[in-house]
């Protein structure tokens, strides 16, 4: 939602002066038509001067977001300004800088006005890598520099590629009623529903397990079921608004909803405790993996939550209680009274929404969690040896046997997770893996796919389970 | 003083007219010749009416004899019960005793009474002639004129929260409303090695209590967090908006803004960055809060290397003792780190060692137990009504 929100208060990103090169960077006839254009008289001339493009469509999603366009090309048309150039941001997500060299031999500016590189625009993709390294980072995928003397040919080739695409649609325009005012209309009524009796269809519920290790011998399952999380699903409450990605874009706006969506969990949950019914958490039995529930601090502060460890309690239930690091990071204080009645309830703590930007930027373990739940990032794999490092050093640190690793949707989580010496995990191709598992040793499994399996495993009440 | 209290009711109310009329000459007279004068404003109007009765009100100027021995001191009693002290030269130590009594006097009141920056304000003329001429102004407007915001009695606090259709409406508000007059500055001074304090940039931020009163004043602006916080990007937008604005900043001194991340990557943010003058760039002080950074990490990174790019200086707010250890300011590589006093904080073990001292701004810091355990621990920056910088600005 952030990324559409910016593009709805976001200047209009068209040319209007007149380059160097002698043309509008854009206006009819596409960006990518004017910049073969470009290209070509710029050929006539070539001495002195220089083409970047900035790949910003190799940025895997969500980027680019709108403040990756924002300031690549305000930095772009400052360089432009500069060195009598101009800027075409091309359909794909592309923006390509043509202009004049610096001059050789120029000092070193001396004002910090100048310290992101404007002063020489072959600089610039240093400037760009080192503020996208976190999206893209291999600095050298960032962006390509050809001078023009000597590489004119590889600029209208590229330019050529981009008029022979410019008739497919590259990056979908944003959503109509994706603004900050529609943003805070859809809290409002996932918000409403949370309210309703339909709300019991969003629930959901899905297992973390162990991955257990060479030793335990062949005839013990390779899966072992650690604990089940109980949640709402936010992607089916937004598609029932026919509003997917607004309610959990806003940062802000998710953490108020989610204490909303916090205080009905409770109440269903404790109302349905020991009646039998299908959100009945005692009828399973004590036998059954612990229970993972995340709610946020004020949550744990209310009454309800008293309720419910009375409830807990009486069942003899062990129950996990999971805090978003930003929520321990939104109010300390609150923070520490919510862990001390944990901890008076005998109630775990787990740290919850923990990315690998977060171990980078801090140390999360000094909050003494007594399980982390780390969200699997496709970037993990390729980070840069230095952010490896870290990452494994604050694995270490917190020790593999605490941290979960979250959100493992594919086979390559699974493997970073145990290269890394973890052996926790939660996630969709955890769930296939079981679902699959089920499907061999159900009688009534014949015409069963491991996607409906998987819904009918996740789901909580009857409903969702036909 | 305490012949005014021996009067009647009307001839006190002119007496106090005729002092709101005396200040006011005073305060064009140090504009016009380039006078300077130190002051303190003390704001009893601010205060609920069960603290505002007539042995509170006595109280809390006597907390001012202090000042009167200053040189060429002068009380000011306007109509409103607001007080103003005005002396020549600096007298820090009487500066910081009068502060500290006046905030004993109301220590064991809790939320009822006003922030202490709403309370007090430290002024100096004629560079702060404005705050005192509106306050003369606000204190001369019968009651019903004077602006909701301003005027309402703290101890009555709004009690339904903020709700996703407030929100959206007070947004909504927000687009047009005038929020200039709600922008409020605090200081930034540093600790010289002779205990005077030396200004080091000025804090510009809107009064986000100030506005709610006038805009949405049955809603307890505060009571959802999230929400709240959510509101402070609108409101950053709109102090961007404010500062790029054709001479606005054209005279300022160093100064400091609260922003949340979203918006140093707006387009508001360039707006403003384009419109700063040269002699300012890396005199800019930008504080971003920890549950700001925490939420989106890869933004955070991009505007942090941006803004550093642009030679802005970062600022951490937002941690606590009990966050010390999570958050090493190093490792977020932000530039300086605020933490605010209190008696929390007071009770971090002596003997630990506060990381990046030298990097840290002491907020809150009104009074010398603030200052005492702030020395204790190495830290030579501040912001609150015991450091009142005192100097020519640093």
């Amino acid at each position: 939602m952030q990324q559409r929100q910016a593009v709805a208060v976001q200047p209009v990103e068209t040319e209007t002066g007149l380059g160097a090169f002698g043309a509008r960077a854009e206006g009819c006839g596409g960006p990518e038509r004017l910049l073969l254009e470009a290209a070509r008289r710029a050929g006539r001339s070539p001495q002195g001067h220089m083409a970047l493009v900035l790949h910003l469509s190799r940025l895997a999603p969500p980027g680019p977001r709108p403040h990756h366009r924002r300031i690549a090309r305000a930095i772009l048309e400052d360089t432009a300004l500069r060195h009598d150039g101009q800027v075409f941001t091309l359909g794909n997500g592309d923006m390509v800088l043509l202009c004049g060299m610096a001059p050789q031999g120029r000092p070193p500016p001396t004002h910090p006005v100048h310290g992101l590189a404007l002063s020489d625009p072959a600089a610039v993709s240093a400037t760009m890598a080192a503020l996208l390294r976190v999206d893209l980072p291999d600095p050298a995928a960032v962006a390509t520099v050809w001078s023009l003397q000597e590489s004119l040919p590889a600029l209208t080739a590229y330019a050529a590629e981009r008029v022979a695409e410019s008739g497919l649609a590259m990056v979908p325009p944003a959503p109509p009623g994706a603004g900050p005012a529609e943003q805070t209309v859809v809290v409002g009524a996932i918000a409403a529903i949370a309210e309703g009796p339909a709300v019991t269809d969003f629930m959901r519920r899905q297992a973390g397990v162990l991955v257990a290790d060479r030793s335990a011998g062949l005839a013990r399952p390779p899966l072992l079921p650690l604990y089940r999380e109980l949640s709402f699903s936010i992607a089916a409450l937004e598609a029932q608004l026919a509003a997917t990605g607004q309610a959990a874009a806003d940062p802000f706006l998710f953490r108020h909803l989610a204490f909303r969506l916090d205080q009905r969990m409770l109440a269903l949950l404790a109302d349905a405790a020991g009646t039998g019914g299908p959100l009945d958490i005692a009828a399973s039995g004590r036998a059954t993996p612990p229970l993972h529930i995340n709610l946020t601090l004020a949550a744990i502060l209310s009454d309800g939550f008293v309720r419910f460890v009375g409830l807990c309690r009486r069942f003899g239930l062990a129950v996990r209680i999971e805090v978003a690091l930003v929520e321990a990071c939104g109010d300390a204080a609150a923070f520490g009274h919510a862990r001390g009645v944990l901890a008076d309830a005998g109630l775990p703590l787990v740290l919850d929404g923990v990315s690998y930007l977060a171990l980078l930027l801090a140390q999360p373990d000094a909050l003494c969690p007594d399980l982390l739940k780390l969200d699997w990032s496709p970037v993990l794999p390729d980070l840069r040896s230095e952010e490896r490092q870290q990452v494994a050093a604050a694995l270490a640190r917190i020790g593999p046997d605490r941290v979960v690793l979250h959100h493992a949707d594919t086979e390559a989580a699974l493997c970073w997770g145990m290269a890394q010496g973890l052996r926790r995990f939660q996630g969709r191709h955890v769930d296939a893996i079981l679902a699959a598992g089920r499907i061999l040793a159900c009688p009534l499994a014949a015409g069963c796919t491991v996607r409906h399996c998987m819904e009918r495993a996740a789901a909580v009440v009857p409903a969702c389970a036909a | 003083m305490s012949s005014l209290a021996q009067r009647g009711p009307s001839e006190e109310a002119q007496e106090m007219h005729a002092d709101a009329e005396r200040l006011r000459t005073l305060v064009r007279g140090c504009v016009t010749a380039g006078i300077a004068r130190q002051a303190l404003l003390l704001r009893l109007s601010r205060l609920p009416e069960d603290l505002k009765r007539p042995h509170h009100l006595r109280l809390a100027r006597s907390a001012l004899d202090p000042l009167s021995f200053a040189d060429r001191a002068r009380m000011f009693r306007l109509p409103n019960d607001d007080v103003v002290m005005v002396w020549r030269g600096d007298a820090p130590e009487a500066l910081r005793t009068s502060l500290d009594t006046v905030l004993h006097l109301f220590a064991d009141t809790g939320e009822r009474v006003p922030e202490p920056d709403a309370l007090l304000h430290a002024l100096r003329l004629p560079e702060d002639a404005g705050t005192l001429l509106q306050a003369v102004e606000e204190s001369l407007l019968p009651l019903e004129d004077v602006d909701p915001g301003k005027a309402a009695p703290v101890g009555i606090a709004p009690t339904d929260p903020l709700d996703p259709p407030a929100l959206a409406a007070l947004e909504a508000a927000l687009v047009q409303a005038d929020v200039a007059r709600f922008m409020r500055r605090r200081q930034i001074a540093e600790r010289l090695p002779e205990g005077r304090f030396r200004l080091l940039w000025e804090k510009r931020a809107l009064s986000v209590a100030e506005i709610a009163a006038t805009l949405v004043p049955d809603r307890a602006i505060r009571a959802e967090p999230w929400l709240f916080r959510r509101l402070t990007r609108t409101l950053d937008r709109r102090m961007l908006a404010l500062l790029a604005a054709p001479q606005e900043l054209r005279d300022a001194g160093p100064f400091g803004l609260n922003l949340n991340v979203a918006s140093i990557l707006s387009p508001e943010f360039l707006r403003f960055d384009n419109a700063l003058p040269l002699v300012l760039r890396g005199q800019v002080v930008i504080d971003l809060l920890l549950a700001d950074v925490v939420a989106d990490p890869a933004a955070f990174m991009f505007a942090r290397d941006f803004a550093r790019g642009r030679g802005y200086l970062l600022l951490l707010r937002g941690v606590t003792a009990d966050l010390l250890d999570a958050f090493p300011l190093r490792r977020i590589g932000l530039d300086l780190l605020q933490l605010r006093f209190s008696p929390e904080l007071a009770r971090l073990d002596a003997g630990r060692m506060l990381p990046d001292a030298d990097h840290v701004v002491l907020s809150r810091a009104d009074t010398g137990t603030a200052l005492a355990w702030g020395r204790r621990h190495g830290i030579n920056l501040y912001q609150g009504l015991a450091a009142v910088p005192t100097g020519p600005r640093g």
